[in-house]
Order: structure tokens, then C-alpha cells, then sequence
């Protein structure tokens, strides 16, 4: 009887031994530990800022509005755009190009529609033009010459504002991004949308 | 020889013990049919008091228009986050992912959404949704 016990005893310990060596790692270590990566999808709430989720929200509603207008479903070629400008009218400092550069990024990727570039692109592409066009390393024939671009026909530009509010220990800002699209050859706004999101705050008692 | 029996009749019993435990798993469900609105919803969290109703889908300019009709069935006030995911023909995800949105209920109140797929070969959508925590 004690040699069973003795021998299922050393078995289990075998067991337990193997299986805790086939857990451990010989891998360096990468990670401080204090470092994770997080979700950008996920709702971020950590301030009443304006974030990236309201960037997200923002370009998703202004996306879906365009891709849905009937400028989109009668035109039977890819309407033109070019984005003009984004003013921010808020006290805080909004980066509104990155706002306007997510929502062409997703109009871009629905292939639905076609972007010029705008003023800040401009520069570039007078930049590279200039170094094909003067620096003379570049064939005459295969350089990109001056004066072929085309313009937009529509442009698309607006503003954002908030409303700020507080009582007691509640801060409260509504922000409401306005877009247009205007037909720059007959100064119709083709398509405007807006976007309101409320964020409100309660100062913690401690 | 009484102890040695004991012995065997301990193993006897232990060895026993996996096979009972085997024969009270449960069958698992089959999945839903494909096209049948609970094959279209992932719940990532138990959301007791929320159903979805209803549940729709047209196509405009191409795109794939999505509503659903949501609602709170409890008295108090609730809040979700939801997204959709869009699917082309071969099931692969297509357009940009979708970031959460936070949807808040008053008591028993009943919500619809929109969801717009963003890229035309969106054929196929998943509806997704968990706590807002």
C-alpha cells in the first residue's frame, strides 16, 4: 500500500514539475509593464475635450451624409472636390485639418468620389514639380509638366463651434461641426451637414 | 488485503469522476440561419434588458443602409455601445472599422439606428454591442 502511495506521489510531482517547466519562457522581456496598447475605436472619455472619438463620430456622420446625397446618386461621373477649409471656433485648439483629412480619407476609400488637392497639398506638388522641372536630372518627356491639373468642381469647407455652460460642479460643451459643399461653378451649396455632440462633466467632490 | 481493495476502489471511484461530469456537459446550440436577425447581432456582454426588434436593410447609391430598432425594456435608465461591421461577398470585412458609439435610453424606451456601409461591396452586416463601460 505505502509503495503505491509512493509511486503515485512521485507521479504526480513528475507531472506537476513538467508541466510548470513548459510554462516558463526564455524570452527577452520587451515590456516595462507600464506601457498597453489601447483600443482607438474604443469611447474615450478621459477629459470633456474634444477627442479622437469625436474626430471618429464626426467624419463617420459627415462620410455616410455625402455618400448618401443625391449629388452622389445623379452625378454619372465621380464628383470633383477639393477641401478648402475647416474653421475651428472654439476656445480650445482643434487640429480641423486632421478632421477634414479623416473625412477624405473615407470618402477617398469609398471610391465614390474624387479629391483634388487642396492649398496645403499645393505646395508639394509645386515643390516636386520644380525639382523635375529645374533640376535637370529629369527627362523633358518624362517629368510632369505645369499646367495640367484640374480643378475641382465642388469645395468643401465649414466650421466648428461649441457652447460652453456651467453650474455648480457641471461643465457642459456642445459641439457642433457645420459642412458644405459648394458647386464652384454656380455657387450652389450642393449638400451641407451637421454633427452635434454634448459632452458634459461633474468636478469630483475629492 | 482489505486495504489494498480500498485502494483499487479509490482509483475505481476517481476514474469515474471525468466520465460523470462528461455525460452532464450540454449539447451546444445550432448556430442561427444565415440570414436571420440573430445571426446578424454579436453581443459582446449579457445585455438583459436590451432586444433588438427590428431590423432592416436597403441599398442607396450603392451602399448598404442599415436600421435596427432597439429597446430598453428595463425602468431604469440604460446606456450600450454598439458598431457595425460590414462584410463583402466573401465574407471578408470591408471599409474602414467603425469606431463605438454610445446610445443612451431613458426607462422602456425604444431606439433606432442607422449604420451606412462606406465601401459598395459591403453586401453583408454584423451588428455589434456591449455595455458602456
Amino acid at each position: 500500500m505505502a509503495t503505491h502511495i509512493k509511486v503515485l506521489g512521485l507521479a504526480i510531482a513528475l507531472t506537476a514539475t513538467l508541466g510548470v517547466s513548459g510554462c516558463a519562457s526564455n524570452q527577452p522581456a520587451f515590456s516595462s509593464g507600464n506601457v498597453a496598447y489601447g483600443d482607438t475605436k474604443a469611447v474615450e472619455s478621459l477629459t470633456n475635450e474634444i477627442g479622437l472619438t469625436d474626430f471618429q463620430m464626426m467624419a463617420e456622420k459627415m462620410t455616410t451624409s455625402l455618400l448618401t446625397s443625391t449629388l452622389i446618386a445623379g452625378s454619372r461621373q465621380k464628383p470633383t472636390i477639393t477641401i478648402s477649409d475647416i474653421k475651428n471656433k472654439t476656445s480650445e485648439h482643434i487640429d480641423t485639418r486632421a478632421i477634414a483629412l479623416k473625412i477624405r480619407t473615407q470618402l477617398s476609400k469609398s471610391q465614390a468620389v474624387r479629391f483634388m488637392g487642396d492649398k496645403a497639398d499645393e505646395t508639394h506638388a509645386l515643390t516636386e514639380l520644380q525639382r523635375q522641372g529645374q533640376s535637370g536630372r529629369y527627362k523633358a518627356s518624362k517629368s510632369v509638366k505645369m499646367g495640367n491639373a484640374e480643378g475641382a468642381k465642388y469645395s468643401l469647407y465649414g466650421e466648428i463651434t461649441s457652447i460652453v455652460k456651467r453650474a455648480d460642479d457641471i461643465k457642459n460643451i456642445d459641439y457642433i461641426l457645420n459642412l458644405t459643399l459648394e458647386d464652384l461653378d454656380s455657387s450652389e451649396i450642393v449638400w451641407t451637414e451637421e454633427k452635434e455632440i454634448r459632452k458634459t462633466s461633474e468636478r469630483p467632490l475629492f | 488485503m482489505k486495504n489494498k481493495n480500498a485502494f483499487w476502489k479509490s482509483c475505481c471511484i476517481f476514474a469515474l469522476i471525468p466520465v460523470l461530469f462528461a455525460g452532464c456537459a450540454t449539447q451546444p446550440l445550432s448556430p442561427p440561419a444565415p440570414n436571420s436577425m440573430a445571426a446578424k447581432l454579436v453581443f459582446l456582454a449579457e445585455l438583459p434588458a436590451i432586444n433588438v426588434s427590428d431590423l432592416r436593410m436597403i441599398s442607396v447609391n450603392n451602399l448598404l443602409v442599415v436600421e435596427a430598432e432597439i429597446t430598453n425594456s428595463d425602468n431604469n435608465y440604460n446606456a450600450i455601445q454598439y458598431r457595425f461591421q460590414w462584410r463583402d461577398k466573401n465574407g471578408m470585412d470591408v471599409g474602414s472599422e467603425e469606431n463605438w458609439k454610445v446610445l443612451n435610453f431613458s426607462p422602456t424606451q425604444s431606439q433606432r439606428i442607422k449604420g451606412i456601409a462606406t465601401s459598395k461591396y459591403a453586401v453583408d452586416f454584423k451588428l455589434e454591442l456591449k455595455n458602456n463601460n
